[in-house]
């Protein structure tokens, strides 16, 4: 069967899950896109973010899987125009597909993949005109500087300018010690890239005999990036090494065949156990209906500070339109004075809980809020709540 | 038969002799409840549970369900007696033929390979780990062993890679804990390069395959909770409090005398023999990484300072049969042959009745510190209650769930999903406090509806009763038959 009838037999299943998910999100009745991050985008400052806020989900979503699109042909004529073997490139579609990160990238509105498709299209223009390529990579300064940054490594790395390359990895170094957060939680669980392509990268880092050593600092700079948060820059540089060390093993012979088939088997079911998990998971993902209904009605109200569970900053600031406050000394207080004391130092006009979090409270805030005058319920969806602190008017 | 495996069997014997012999009606370790418990499920249900409804008041559990399925089933098809205890103590008895095998392997000397099995057989912390407490690690011990002994053996001949695929596939599915065998060998493959020592294909064919069936294995049970807690799920969220009065009472001496004054002595020596010998180096890296390895999990805190000793306790077993070979090899060429063959025989012989008189009091204190029979009366007493929530000690926890079938507020299951530092400090609390609203706000923290009060729990907060019982109406003791029971009758709200 030719090689590109089955790359597209691949990215079609990629998008046959995309389809699953999406539907099984309308399903709940919950938004298309996954994860607080996602109204960060559409706060963002960067003309690409501000031209996303305009448009609705769903329209983003489909714009999203075009630029997946994209990006996926880009990478395949990359290979091609590179002369990597066929069997090969069907590894590398596989890992790519087959990805946690790739599907989350396609489901959390950010800016990251029209970075990654600039920058492909880029690599790719460059790899036939070396002048019409800097000058695209050009539009990476505007959307996102580190990626115009790798770029300009590759491209160093690629022209033997070596002091380039030393300056822009100096850049990168800067860059990539922003803020660490934790990777290891992040291993193929939700977003992250999977554990075994990461180790499979790392093998092909060592073991490839014809690779550029700039290549091993690239990746370097590309690992520590993603210490930093961003996944998706990494994954292509993973996804090229591992599948380069994963078609040596496969046409390696080894001392024993059994022993080949189970490791290629274990492999391979190890490659898709994070992306089956994160189907799941990306499915139950917040926001939901409740969420985005409750803090819509949060919206008409009044200004104040809310306060909030951890980790939707950003969805109350989109769409309620106010600032959010987490105070566990308030959420865990059995004190009504003790409370207001609290509400009124921080300004909190409002509380807003999710489900999960109504739980956890019920007997400390959730019960101080059920049995005073001190607390109004305003309004309750799917779980979650919106109260008005009552006692602090005059304060304010 | 050889001589050498008569007397190896006769080793065999007297260790599993020992062991049988201070084994109890009831367990020497609480954390054999909790298995107990998973076992009597499997045996009901065909499969363990992973929602644990009463510990820590209702938690998800982790762990690698192999064990308590082999347990279960064993359980199914013999008598509770030959399933939980004499077949727990063949396997762990077992460590001596793996022990003389690597020796043999390394020193192609029987002799020493003798003295080395029966130093592992009799060490007291494996003693004390593993007699009288359905600890995993008798089992884990066994299968560690067996793939060092497969892997050294592998270094030589391809002929034993089956049994090297089939005892590291045992490992991994038993306990996470075959991670610190894969980390191992995979720092024995690095330190071989450095050392420009060829590693057979495969042998890394091996390792790759293993490191795979790891991951693909433990991503599968551990992938929620390494999505919920991060790494911390690898760790074992033991609180602090706990792990510095474990500390505390944890010296040097102690972990000297839990391996034996002579093994870690010879063992020192034998260890500096091999490094200078070229010939005994590749299989001397394969103890050293795995050193390396237990001794950063066990100052990471991902294993217990009494399992790390065990292992160390083997490793030096072997390398104490090295440093004997070198010696005898050594007084053979010396002018004072039969002077120098004496010395070695005294030591030896101290060895021997060190590690056996050691291990015999090991035994007999684990026997002696078996659940007393007053406490199983009085939380099985308590199991004709209706559903609630008991409070004991945090040792106490998996006897509560077992026997009274009760929700504990904390057992030895410790994890970071369920704020064990608190619970800990809150139980303290609960115990320690002259006032009655500060027990009473606990109370209803963890909906506790029973209080026991026990020798144990006096000992460990040193406190004689409970000060905050002003008014009996409250706490009203319901039984005191040398175990006390309170019940909860006041709720502060």
């Amino acid at each position: 069967m030719q090689v590109k009838l089955i790359v597209w037999i691949i990215v079609l299943g990629f998008f046959i899950s995309a389809g699953g998910i999406a539907a099984l999100r309308v399903l709940d009745k919950a938004p298309l896109f996954v994860s607080d991050a996602s109204y960060g985008t559409l706060l963002g400052s960067n003309f690409y973010e501000r031209f996303l806020s305009k448009l609705s989900g769903s329209e983003i979503i489909t714009l999203q899987a075009l630029e997946m699109l994209a990006v996926f042909l880009s990478a395949f004529l990359i290979l091609r125009k590179m002369n990597k073997p066929k069997n090969m490139i069907i590894l590398a579609f596989v890992l790519l597909c087959f990805n946690p990160a790739t599907m989350w990238y396609m489901f959390a509105i950010n800016s990251e993949l029209f970075a990654l498709l600039c920058f492909m299209v880029a690599l790719l223009v460059f790899l036939y005109n070396r002048g019409f390529g800097i000058l695209l990579s050009f539009v990476l300064l505007f959307i996102q500087p580190f990626a115009f940054l790798v770029f300009m490594l590759v491209v160093s790395a690629l022209t033997g300018k070596k002091l380039l390359m030393v300056i822009f990895s100096l850049f990168l170094v800067g860059l990539s010690f922003g803020g660490f957060h934790n990777f290891i939680f992040e291993f193929g669980s939700l977003n992250g890239i999977s554990f075994t392509l990461l180790v499979l990268a790392v093998l092909g880092a060592f073991y490839s005999k014809n690779l550029n050593p700039v290549w091993y600092i690239l990746f370097v700079f590309l690992v520590f990036r993603a210490l930093a948060g961003y996944h998706l820059f990494l994954l292509i540089p993973a996804v090229y090494l591992a599948s380069d060390v994963l078609y040596k093993l496969l046409i390696k012979k080894w001392s024993s065949p059994v022993l080949k088939k189970m490791t290629i088997s274990l492999i391979f079911l190890s490659i898709l156990l994070p992306f089956a998990v994160s189907f799941q998971k990306m499915v139950a993902s917040p926001p939901d209906f409740g969420e985005v209904d409750t803090l819509t009605y949060l919206k008409q109200m009044p200004s104040g500070n809310v306060l909030a569970p951890a980790g939707y900053d950003n969805a109350i600031k989109y769409l309620a339109g106010k600032k959010a406050v987490h105070s566990d000394k308030l959420f865990y207080t059995r004190e009504l004075k003790e409370a207001r004391e609290a509400l009124e130092e921080s300004g909190i006009r409002y509380i807003w809980l999710t489900p999960c979090k109504r739980s956890e409270v019920k007997d400390t805030l959730g019960f101080l809020m059920h049995s005073n005058e001190t607390f109004k319920h305003l309004y309750s969806r799917n779980g979650y709540g919106v109260w008005e602190v009552i006692c602090c008017t005059n304060s304010r | 038969m050889k001589k050498a495996w008569i007397v190896l069997i006769s080793i065999f014997i007297i260790v599993f002799t020992l062991r049988i012999y201070f084994t109890g009606s009831t367990f020497s370790s609480e954390d054999a409840y909790f298995t107990l418990r998973e076992a009597d499920y499997v045996k009901q249900h065909g499969w363990v549970f992973y929602n644990d409804n009463l510990s820590y008041g209702g938690r998800h559990l982790y762990f690698s369900p192999t064990f308590y399925l082999i347990l279960g089933y064993l359980m199914r098809i013999l008598t509770p007696f030959i399933a939980l205890k004499v077949l727990p103590n063949l396997i762990a008895s077992s460590v001596v033929f793996f022990v003389f095998s690597l020796t043999k392997e390394i020193t192609h000397n029987e002799n020493v390979s003798l003295i080395s099995a029966f130093a592992s057989g009799f060490m007291p912390v494996y003693i004390y780990l593993t007699t009288n407490t359905l600890n995993p690690h008798f089992f884990i011990a066994v299968l560690f062993l067996a793939s060092m002994n497969y892997l050294i053996k592998c270094a030589k001949s391809k002929r034993h890679l089956l049994k090297l695929i089939i005892s590291t596939t045992l490992l991994i599915l038993m306990h996470p804990f075959s991670f610190v065998f894969l980390v191992a060998v995979w720092l024995y493959v690095m330190l071989m390069k450095l050392e420009n020592i060829k590693v057979k294909s495969y042998i890394m064919e091996f390792i790759i395959f293993a490191s795979f069936l790891w991951y693909s294995v433990y991503y599968l049970i551990f992938h929620d909770g390494v999505y919920n807690l991060g790494y911390r799920i690898f760790s074992m969220g033991i609180p602090l409090q706990i792990y510095s009065e474990y500390f505390r009472t944890f010296t040097l001496f102690r972990a000297f005398t839990g391996i034996g004054v002579i093994v870690v002595v010879m063992g020192l020596y034998g260890a500096y023999k091999s490094f200078i010998k070229e010939e005994k180096r590749s299989s001397y890296l394969l103890l050293v990484s795995t050193f390396i390895v237990i001794l950063l999990f066990a100052l990471m805190r991902v294993m217990m300072l009494t399992e790390a000793l065990a292992y160390f306790g083997f490793l030096l077993a072997i390398l104490t049969g090295i440093a004997f070979d070198e010696m005898l090899q050594y007084a053979k060429k010396m002018k004072h042959r039969r002077t120098a063959l004496f010395f070695i025989a005294v030591l030896i012989l101290v060895l021997l009745v060190t590690s056996a008189s050691s291990s015999y009091i090991e035994a007999y204190s684990q026997y002696s510190n078996r659940i007393p029979e007053k406490k199983v009366t009085a939380l099985s007493w308590l199991a004709g209650f209706p559903s609630a929530t008991v409070l004991g000690n945090y040792k106490e926890g998996n006897l509560i769930t077992y026997f009274a079938h009760k929700k504990d507020v904390m057992d030895t299951n410790f994890g970071w999903d369920v704020n064990t530092a608190e619970r800990f400090e809150d139980i303290k609390k609960i115990y320690t406090t002259p006032f009655q609203t500060s027990a009473l706000e606990l109370t209803d923290k963890y909906s506790i509806r029973y209080i026991i009060f026990s020798n144990q729990t006096q000992e460990m907060f040193g406190v004689n009763s409970l000060k905050f019982r002003e008014n009996n109406n409250c706490f009203p003791l319901i039984y005191n038959k040398g175990i006390k029971v309170y019940e909860v009758r006041c709720r502060l709200s």
